[in-house]
């Protein structure tokens, strides 16, 4: 076999191809209709994550409460812990009712337009309460990196630089959480299925 | 009628699409998710597609690059239900190697290639001039005329150590 042989081989190919039954349309549709239950798939494996996550923050900050490792003196002292330790359970609160929430929708038996639209405002209602959390804790945690400070031992310059690089910490982490979670593309994922609603009233004009 | 005009085009083409998951998935489920994701691809990129290129030119290219690029980052895929081998099937190439000996010596050839080179020779095979591969692959055309000749002699030296194999 040449090369030319292997055109010939190649355009009887085609032409079988091009005798096959036409696609039908509603396979196609349902294609399109894959791509919601992708994301959905996508958002519950996060949430599942998270969940995990913020409870372990949960126990590791009880123990930091409990065993009081940075030697509180002041219970003013332990607000920030207190804060962050408090947000952390609302937090793993909020995302296990919203999963639980996810669960409830079924794309296979429900209109998938209903479901959707249930799907949306889940996400939207629980997405404003996670966001709210996510604040508070950043704000706890940045003061939790100045209440740890002992400036009597080190220094006030030593104290000051631990307190900024701990800070710095921070936000590096949380933007890095967000960044692996995909957190901080949350609004793009509402969007994505506010098309794809359209795109199904689109399919389904009726 | 967005829906009306995308589904006409891919029956209308429905052989590109065949053709790119044959050389690229694996078995017949592998073909299906592919399938599935080329036209999810295609829908997603439909309403910016201005008839600057060529319909064809245009599938080819998207097709292809999630063959290429997508499909196989099978860790970064989302979870998803693959359409079911009853509702749809992929006409093999090769199917019947009894019948069709040329047909699947072809497809053993190909698979040797690497993925870049499966993309180019299906479309040398597709007689798509330089101009045109280069626009699909995305390379120059010096480039793509180099590519063909190299793969022209790759395939040749695998049909013969087939051939010789089978003797």
């Amino acid at each position: 076999m040449n090369l030319d042989e292997l055109k010939t081989a190649w355009r009887e190919y085609d032409s079988r191809l091009a005798a096959t039954e036409e696609i039908n349309q509603k396979v196609i549709a349902s294609m399109i209709r894959e791509r919601s239950v992708s994301r959905i798939a996508r958002i519950r494996k996060r949430y599942t994550g998270m969940i995990c996550l913020f409870s372990f923050y949960t126990v590791f900050l009880g123990f930091c409460f409990f065993g009081n490792p940075f030697d509180f003196a002041f219970a003013a002292q332990y607000l920030p812990l207190a804060a962050l330790m408090l947000s952390c359970i609302v937090m793993a609160f909020f995302l296990l009712r919203a999963r639980i929430a996810l669960n409830e929708v079924s794309l296979d038996k429900q209109n998938l337009n209903e479901a959707l639209v249930q799907i949306i405002s889940v996400y939207v209602k629980y997405g404003k309460f996670l966001k709210y959390t996510v604040m508070v804790m950043f704000f706890s945690s940045i003061l939790l990196s100045f209440s740890i400070a002992k400036i009597p031992e080190y220094g006030t310059w030593i104290t000051v630089f631990s307190a900024l690089l701990f800070c710095a910490v921070i936000v590096f982490s949380f933007y890095y959480a967000g960044k692996k979670t995909d957190w901080l593309n949350s609004g793009k994922e509402t969007e994505g299925f506010r098309a794809d609603l359209e795109e199904l009233k689109d399919l389904n004009p009726q | 009628m967005m829906e009306h005009v995308f589904v006409e085009m891919i029956n209308r083409h429905r052989g590109i699409i065949y053709k790119v998951c044959n050389l690229y998935g694996l078995d017949q489920e592998d073909k299906n998710d592919l399938f599935q994701e080329v036209v999810l691809q295609l829908w997603k990129a439909f309403p910016s597609f201005r008839q600057e290129s060529k319909q064809s030119t245009w599938m080819y290219r998207i097709a292809l690059n999630t063959a290429i690029t997508n499909f196989r980052k099978a860790s970064r895929r989302p979870e998803s239900r693959g359409i079911s081998t009853d509702e749809f099937h992929i006409p093999d190439l090769g199917a019947y190697p009894e019948e069709d000996e040329q047909m699947s010596l072809l497809k053993r050839a190909i698979n040797c290639l690497t993925e870049i080179e499966k993309a180019i020779i299906l479309l040398y095979l597709e007689d798509k001039t330089y101009d045109e591969i280069s626009e699909i692959i995305g390379i120059s055309k010096s480039n793509a005329g180099v590519r063909i000749t190299r793969i022209k002699i790759k395939l040749e030296k695998i049909i013969k150590s087939d051939r010789y194999e089978l003797r």
